[in-house]
């Protein structure tokens, strides 16, 4: 009997400790997308329905991570995977200052983040998927339209980085309740690496030059849309191993496969 | 507009601070000897050979990368209905491939890996290899899940997308990666002048061991 309760309790955390929170997915027009229509601009998508994490991961759940992965501490990961900077902001293998344990982790690689994910069972979420759930607001799923929340993105993206995070819930949080997707960190996505902003990627070597004369803008559905290109821009410029000072990660789960379809 | 040169600007100025250029090539350390009867030196930190999971070659075969190891390697990705690129970058390998003496030859692999993987298949790979007359002794072709292809182009600083049912978009590189599996150099772009590339291949040679099966 009383095996059968700590069966029960630890499944039961095994579920609650992920934080999921259900989007029923949908269609929309994301700034830039797999498939291209006539004259380069993206065709409206389905993103399935998913689930993703409602707060970024914390360095007290990524400490749980190393502890039961040693591969991924600090002095053990192969470099290969990590740059010098893994998780600077610790003290060492398996601490960190007390203050630190509920602020976003940082300083993770995409490698690193695709890893922890895993080992949760989980998976980073797509690119389509993080735009999806992004367009949210405090009270619409769709906060396009609502220009304050928009001028409020954009006040977040012209701040400095900060380097006091704040805690993972003391963010904003969308109609889904998903906390901090705007405002505190970048977030890494799975296919960060699919974003090529001058399209033609087969002639070689010009793959940044859409950075350079923001010829980037003219293959994108919504040129208005400042903040996106910025995200857009940004994941175009990461390299696997980077680990940053203001990004992070949370996880996602569901079968992401999408399909574009002509409007 | 003056708002609009401001984010792009400001996006430039992000980009700017991470924007390193492809993966820096590690400084490799003394590379161990490749030694027959010792038990398997621990794989360096930097190779790309941490890289687990099944992959299958054109045979079919199941393998894993780790199996690359021992061998310097000069690798590409690429996909097999590619018209434009991929074959030119085929073409380069080859000119490669020609570039460097018998000797040398004898002790460099080439691998294709494919970004494609639920399209081409074991035969499909095959078949590339007979149209482009790659000597199987010295190239193998690779098919593995995308997570993997994923992971091994985001070792190599390789970007790739689908822009429809059949195409995609990717950057064009050759890798050369010495026996460790460590990424020394790059060839970006095709139709590049292989003198570099021979010279890096020949300075690896000349620095690496021969291995157990050349010696004598």
């Amino acid at each position: 009997m009383r095996a059968w309760l700590w069966l029960l309790c630890l499944t039961g955390l095994a579920w609650s400790a992920p934080g999921l929170i259900e989007v029923k997915g949908g269609r929309f027009t994301p700034l830039y997308s797999l498939e291209q229509g006539p004259n380069q601009q993206p065709r409206s998508v389905v993103v399935k329905p998913f689930q993703i994490q409602s707060k970024a991961v914390t360095n007290q759940d990524y400490l749980e991570f190393v502890t039961e992965n040693p591969q991924w501490r600090r002095s053990r990961v192969a470099t290969v995977f990590v740059e010098s900077n893994y998780l600077k902001h610790w003290q060492s293998d398996l601490a960190f200052e007390p203050g630190l344990a509920h602020r976003p982790v940082v300083f993770v690689s995409w490698f690193a983040a695709r890893a922890y994910c895993q080992a949760r069972g989980l998976r980073l979420p797509t690119i389509l998927e993080w735009e999806f759930v992004g367009l949210a607001s405090e009270r619409h799923e769709d906060g396009q339209a609502d220009r304050d929340f928009q001028k409020r993105i954009l006040d977040w993206y012209s701040r400095p980085a900060r380097l006091d995070l704040p805690e993972v819930s003391d963010t904003f949080r969308n109609v889904y309740g998903v906390y901090g997707l705007h405002g505190v960190i970048w977030e890494w996505v799975d296919d960060f690496q699919s974003v090529m902003l001058s399209g033609e990627g087969r002639e070689g070597g010009g793959l940044d030059r859409a950075l350079y004369c923001a010829a980037g803008v003219s293959g994108s559905a919504n040129p208005q849309d400042y903040a996106g290109y910025m995200r857009y821009a940004f994941r175009s410029s990461l390299q696997g191993r980077y680990c940053l000072a203001n990004l992070g990660f949370r996880c996602a789960q569901g079968d992401p496969s999408t399909k574009g379809r002509r409007r | 507009m003056s708002k609009f040169a401001k984010f792009v600007l400001l996006g430039l100025a992000l980009a700017g601070c991470v924007s390193a250029p492809v993966p820096q090539p590690p400084q490799s350390p003394s590379s161990p000897r490749l030694t027959p009867s010792a038990t398997p030196i621990e794989l360096s930190r930097d190779s790309i050979y941490h890289l687990s999971g099944e992959w299958q070659d054109h045979n079919g075969k199941a393998t894993e990368l780790r199996r690359l190891r021992g061998r310097i390697r000069i690798l590409a990705m690429f996909y097999a209905s590619c018209k434009g690129a991929c074959p030119r970058l085929i073409q380069d390998m080859l000119v490669l491939e020609k570039g460097l003496s018998p000797v040398a030859r004898a002790r460099v692999g080439f691998v294709l890996v494919t970004i494609d993987p639920d399209v081409d298949s074991p035969a499909r790979l095959a078949q590339v290899a007979q149209e482009r007359g790659l000597d199987l002794q010295r190239w193998q072709l690779l098919r593995g899940d995308l997570p993997q292809v994923q992971d091994l182009g985001a070792l190599l600083g390789f970007r790739f997308r689908r822009t429809s049912a059949t195409d995609y978009a990717h950057s064009n590189l050759i890798s050369i990666l010495n026996s460790e599996g460590e990424l020394i150099h790059q060839q970006v772009g095709l139709g590049i002048d292989p003198a570099e590339s021979l010279a890096v291949v020949q300075g690896l040679l000349e620095k690496e061991e021969l291995p157990a099966c050349c010696r004598e």
